[in-house]
């Protein structure tokens, strides 16, 4: 049995196959403008990858902000009920996901089956968001490794009171104008960050004794996570590939929905 | 959920285009009268003791009913505009920026979508808003008319509600005094018992047409009862509203006994919280018709129930109709009313609207989301939007938000 979960995020758009139930292959490329294009393309690429034809997949779920415009996909499921059915099938004992893309950011409680219970996301403004992040280090003139990187401690605590990003790259070219040093703006955007997403979290009612699993680009951060865990007094479990735990969801329910 | 297999799609409600002609009767008379001089005009807030007014023969003006119409027509972020030009921020009530805005180009003949006709005075109450004084102060210094404020203190449980209605029906009697003063004319309490007494039937009538979606299945959706507030509202003193009512009432229960339903294979029963998204409503009615949600009921209609209108008290009455407003109740009491009505309704879940710039109505939101979600174990989606900006309000995320509901619920029931 080969199925095919397509993530078309805001960023970023993914494709993961699964064979007989397993990751077969995947793929990942930047969305651009064209949504349709950016799916048919991000797909090819996984199965050139597993060597397989498009004709041997027997199922599509297509999900992410892109989904309805797919016209391959057998069905469309939104990007919250994958990502949990994705870390479900990594993560069963996972309760609480918390997923960090491009331009959103949301937090997903559920039950031990990866069935939602409660979800949260953020609105129409993308504040504490990867997007947040790029363009904090393109202001601090660094790459985003180097922002997770440095963003650890701090030598001197600052705040960074926003997470609006346009307020946020306000306060850091203040900040560098007073010469603070990069890293403690760093450790202040991640703070920043991770209060705007606690938020977030907490309106989910969630168990923090429970397995708690981030995925999402911002999870490659490591600043982030170790941010979130001190902020969540719990450990944090990152997937090897965080990008695509949601274009895995949708593949996993393409197997469910196959059986129908 | 009943299924809908027995039962046909209903058409658009003749009360749908009743109401439509008593909305624009009613601003057709508004410049006709001010044309005429006939009569003076006053703006009001929604909650302000409007049946002293209507006594004097004062032709009532709702700048938030003006606003709402304006949401919907798309034509409210001209008027903000206006404001912002004015040094408004964006983030002030898009209600109040709508009046202000439209007040500003009024006066120096700018562009004004449906002008309400100037005010002759001004009357608000502070029970449904934090912010209207202040709005209406503005207001009040651009017209450069009169403004009456009646102080109507959050009714906390610690406080004695009878010192209330007697703090706000003294004021209620220095408004007449003023009214007698500007009209020159002697207040006639055997009008206000009229006025009253309409007022009343409108408010019964009001109450039993929200009361019909208690039926399983619904004969109309909430989209399709949520204006109809402003017969109640505007047009209360008269008897075309208690009319209206009435003959609506008639129409829904004849979709009852007729099995005529507002939307094919209604899965969910859901209740809205906050003020409608204006602008926004078709979209999202269609886009949760698609889901198989059905929305039954909100809060937001008790704001215009008026019904503690009594035409054996009329001044006693009228002081506590807007004493003991639910918009003026606490937190905790909305968070147990609500929970009622999700009984009442039998609910399967809910979506609270939060209104970026309406922050008295939506900050006790994640309240009382947060104690129907423990209470009931019901679940719910909060989206965010405004009531009549439309930068604030993103249709894809918030048809994420909805769809991934309707996807919860679905697999609860599997």
């Amino acid at each position: 049995m080969i199925v095919a979960g397509i993530d078309v995020g805001s960023l970023t758009s993914k494709a993961v196959i699964l064979k007989d139930k397993k990751l077969h292959s995947s793929a990942l490329r930047l969305t651009g403008t064209d949504v349709t294009a950016a799916a048919e393309t991000v797909f090819r690429e996984a199965l050139d990858k597993g060597s397989l034809k498009p004709e041997c997949v027997e199922r599509i779920i297509s999900t992410g902000y892109g989904r309805i415009n797919i016209p391959f996909a057998d069905k469309s499921v939104t990007e919250i009920t994958c990502n949990a059915i994705g870390v479900h099938f990594l993560y069963p004992n996972a309760r609480l996901v918390i997923d960090i893309g491009g331009q959103d950011c949301k937090a997903i409680k559920m039950d031990d089956q990866g069935k939602v219970i409660t979800f949260a996301m953020n609105d129409k403004c993308a504040a504490g968001t990867g997007k947040f992040l790029e363009i904090a280090a393109q202001t601090l003139d660094m790459n985003l490794r180097e922002l997770g990187s440095i963003g650890l401690e701090a030598k001197n605590k600052v705040l960074i009171s926003s997470t609006c990003t346009v307020f946020a790259q306000t306060e850091i070219v203040s900040l560098i104008a007073q010469r603070v040093q990069k890293g403690d703006i760093a450790v202040a955007l991640h703070t920043s960050i991770a209060s705007r997403i606690y938020g977030l979290i907490c309106s989910t009612n969630p168990d923090f004794d429970e397995q708690v699993v981030l995925t999402g680009g911002v999870a490659y951060n490591n600043a982030i996570v170790k941010t979130l865990e001190k902020k969540l007094e719990c450990e944090i479990t990152v997937p090897e590939n965080p990008q695509i735990v949601t274009a895995l969801g949708a593949a996993v329910k393409a197997i469910s929905n196959l059986s129908k | 959920m009943k299924e809908n297999t027995e039962f046909k799609i209903g058409k658009r409600l003749e009360s749908q285009k009743r109401l439509g002609n008593l909305i624009m009767e009613h601003y057709r008379d508004a410049h006709e009268v001010k044309k005429s001089k006939k009569h003076p005009i006053a703006w009001v807030s929604s909650a302000s003791p409007n049946e002293l007014l209507w006594t004097m023969d004062i032709y009532v003006m709702f700048p938030e009913a003006y606003a709402a119409t304006c949401g919907a027509r798309h034509a409210a972020h001209g008027h903000c505009e206006v404001s912002e030009n004015n040094n408004y921020e964006h983030h002030l009530c898009t209600y109040c920026r709508n009046s202000t805005g439209s007040s500003i180009a009024s006066i120096q003949g700018g562009e004004v979508f449906d002008p309400l006709p100037s005010p002759d005075f001004l009357l608000c109450a502070s029970n449904s808003c934090l912010l209207i004084t202040k709005w209406f102060e503005h207001l009040s210094h651009y017209w450069k008319v009169p403004l009456i404020n009646i102080d109507s203190p959050l009714i906390d449980p610690a406080m004695d509600e009878k010192e209330i209605v007697e703090h706000v029906k003294r004021q209620c009697i220095d408004l007449i005094d003023f009214l007698e003063e500007f009209t020159g004319k002697k207040f006639d309490y055997d009008r206000l018992q009229e006025v009253v007494a309409n007022g009343q039937k409108s408010a019964e009538g009001y109450g039993q047409i929200l009361d019909v979606n208690t039926h399983d299945p619904i004969p109309v959706t909430y989209f399709d009862i949520m204006a109809h507030n402003f017969p109640n509202l505007v047009l209360r003193y008269k008897p075309e509203a208690a009319e209206h009512f009435k003959l609506m009432k008639e129409e829904l229960d004849q979709r009852i006994a007729d099995k005529i339903v507002p939307m094919e294979n209604m899965k969910y029963r859901i209740y809205w919280d906050g003020v409608p998204y204006w602008f926004a409503m078709r979209s999202l009615s269609e886009k949760l018709k698609e889901l198989g949600m059905g929305l039954v009921t909100s809060a937001y209609s008790e704001v215009f129930r008026f019904n503690r209108l009594d035409s054996n008290r009329p001044l006693d009455s009228v002081a506590e109709n807007i004493a003991l407003l639910y918009l003026n109740r606490t937190a905790g009491y909305k968070a147990e009313y609500t929970k009622k009505l999700f009984e009442k309704y039998n609910m399967d879940a809910g979506i609270f609207a939060y209104a970026m710039t309406c922050k008295p109505f939506s900050i006790t939101m994640y309240y009382i989301a947060d104690y129907l979600q423990k209470e009931l174990g019901i679940n719910i989606t909060e989206i965010s939007g405004d009531l009549v900006d439309e930068t604030f309000f993103d249709q894809e995320t918030t048809n994420t938000k909805l769809e991934a509901l309707a996807e919860v619920l679905d697999s609860r029931n599997q």
